[in-house]
């Protein structure tokens, strides 16, 4: 069982050969293998939702973080350990914005909860502390509230503003 | 369904902090007698024929919503005023009276304009019609409202659109539950709940992920425990946060004292030197529970830095401590932190063999009110009890020494909340 592989394929055509067990870091592929009786020597899994270069991105993160303890359920004492993001973590979400949001997509379609919350937290690093006008130059977000609405909502929010 | 809502959220935070809101109940009350007896003389020229029973049931329906009316109007008037704590509680009284006043008022306040019968809020109402005539429209509403904007405008319910054209995946492509967890990412374990609310500034999109009401649960239960509230009860959990008073954990509470000591003994008898010394006390909340205390001479600027982390109890000139919310009060229990190593769990047992040359161990049981300031809310802690017990290890001889903390305000001035921006740039773990 150890050595097995898989193989995963792309939306744009491209096939990966992957072990199994580090492709059953998606919940998503685990569930095809093991629920949905699927064997692993033959098929192919198409995931229709990822692009080569993301799922290849997934890949390098699922092999790298293979022999990671599974996260303990709500564990308090798990704070101090696993609260900074590892300095690899960093060097790989060294990304541009729609590959970090792509890589957020392809963490939610195939259900990999660590890589969801490295990327998540990611980006709330990049919303924590600043003002919406700053959120939205970073995102390139519209601001499509009417005068009255932002009138309404800065009322609204009045309460934890500094004076 | 939603004034529903509100009335149930009111019905219970009456019952839950009416000590606190005695206050408000007294001028409420006020306020009714005042209307009562005018209403009363309006009966007396206006209906004094008219005794058919069915009329005056009629009368009572309509006597509810004058009544309403009237709150609904102070509270406008209130809310004008920036005296929004009171202003929320005419709101709720109008509502507990007739919910779906706000949209009477509404109709009314077209109508307005044309009609004279109200001459002594006609100036007002006027004063609002132009432009702000959603202004008292309530959060739910507007909720709602962008809701229902959103589905209509686009199908494909994206969160947000690009404000300038681009290639890359654009963060419109995330679903809004993923995006309400990055808002979970957000407000942290440390309860940013400011950032969170600059989020909803954004735009519509995030102004309703910003407003998921399990996200505002979870906040309140971290705040208060699961206790706070029956789960099946239908409670605005923003409302909640908002006006029950909470500690605030993005920065430090500050005080400042100054006192007048004696300086050396000088030789010229003309001249004797006096010290104005100056020291601040510094208190730091952490959401779990953790309190850390520091009373020093250094400024706040050279001092917020060494409060950042829950785990600077490493640091021995700090006091840390354990703390509790009861109602309006919060109660502190802290000991002076001894050398490094020390944790948590071993605190009964160190005792004070580590504070050097005493074998006294201290504990501070402090107990403050949290109190509003202006506008800002529950950013104040005023000082209620302070008791320093002492046992001496050796001789097990227990003593305690209570300041006068509610007189000499002189010497134990409120403390003041002030944010520090540093201890909200990074997100440890999400809110869950």
């Amino acid at each position: 069982m150890a050595g097995n592989k898989i193989k995963l394929q792309s939306n744009d055509g491209d096939t990966f050969d992957v072990d199994v067990e580090i492709a059953k870091q998606s919940a998503t592929i685990k569930t095809m293998l093991e629920d949905l009786g699927m064997s692993e020597e033959d098929d192919v899994i198409p995931l229709p939702n990822v692009n080569s270069a993301i799922l290849k991105k997934v890949i390098q993160w699922a092999t790298h973080h293979k022999d990671d303890p599974p996260p303990p359920e709500d564990d308090e004492n798990r704070e101090k350990n696993l609260s900074d993001i590892s300095s690899w973590d960093q060097d790989f979400l060294k990304v541009d914005q729609g590959t970090l949001f792509e890589l957020i997509l392809a963490a939610n379609y195939l259900d990999i909860k660590g890589l969801l919350d490295v990327t998540c937290k990611t980006v709330a690093n990049m919303i924590k502390g600043r003002t919406p006008e700053e959120i939205r130059r970073q995102f390139n977000i519209k601001n499509d509230f009417t005068p009255q609405e932002e009138e309404q909502i800065k009322k609204e929010n009045e309460w934890c503003e500094e004076k | 369904m939603n004034s529903d809502q509100d009335s149930d959220d009111c019905d219970y935070e009456m019952t839950e902090q009416r000590q606190n809101e005695r206050r408000i109940e007294q001028q409420l009350d006020e306020f009714r007698n005042k209307w009562k007896k005018e209403i009363q003389q309006r009966t007396v020229y206006g209906h004094v024929i008219n005794d058919k029973p069915n009329e005056q049931q009629q009368d009572e329906t309509v006597n509810n919503e004058e009544q309403a009316k009237h709150f609904f109007e102070r509270a406008a008037e209130l809310e004008r005023e920036a005296k929004f704590y009171e202003a929320i509680k005419y709101y709720r009284a109008a509502m507990q009276l007739v919910p779906d006043i706000e949209t009477r008022m509404a109709r009314k306040g077209q109508q307005q304009s044309i009609t004279t019968m109200d001459s002594d809020y006609q100036p007002e109402s006027a004063d609002e019609v132009p432009g702000t005539g959603d202004r008292t429209e309530n959060a739910e509403d507007l909720v709602d409202a962008l809701q229902r904007i959103n589905v209509d405008e686009n199908e494909r319910s994206t969160i947000c659109t690009k404000n300038f054209p681009q290639q890359a995946t654009h963060i419109s492509s995330i679903p809004s539950e993923v995006l309400i967890y990055i808002f979970r990412w957000v407000v942290s374990s440390d309860l940013d709940v400011r950032s969170l609310e600059q989020c909803a500034c954004v735009c519509r999109g995030f102004y309703i992920c910003a407003r998921d009401p399990q996200l505002w649960k979870t906040i309140c239960f971290k705040t208060w425990g699961i206790h706070i509230a029956n789960a099946s009860a239908s409670i605005n959990w923003r409302h909640m946060f908002i006006n029950r008073p909470h500690l605030i954990f993005n920065g430090v509470y500050i005080s400042r004292t100054t006192y007048v000591r004696a300086g050396e003994q000088s030789l010229d008898p003309f001249y004797s030197s006096w010290h104005l010394v100056e020291y601040y006390r510094y208190i730091r909340f952490f959401p779990d529970g953790i309190v850390l205390i520091y009373t020093s001479a250094d400024e706040p600027r050279s001092t917020v830095g060494r409060l950042k982390s829950r785990y600077s109890i490493r640091d021995s000139s700090l006091l840390y401590g354990n703390y509790r919310l009861q109602s309006n009060r919060v109660l502190i229990v802290a000991k002076r932190t001894g050398q490094p190593n020390t944790i948590v769990t071993n605190i009964q047992r160190r005792g004070g063999r580590n504070i050097p040359a005493s074998d006294i161990d201290q504990t501070m049981h402090m107990e403050f009110e949290m109190c509003s300031t202006g506008k800002r809310k529950h950013n104040q802690l005023t000082w209620i009890h302070y008791e320093i017990r002492s046992i001496d290890k050796r001789t097990g001889l227990e003593s305690s020494s209570l300041l006068d903390v509610v007189d000499d305000r002189h010497n134990f001035p409120p403390l003041v909340f002030s944010r520090v921006k540093s201890y909200t740039v990074s997100s440890e773990q999400p809110l869950k």
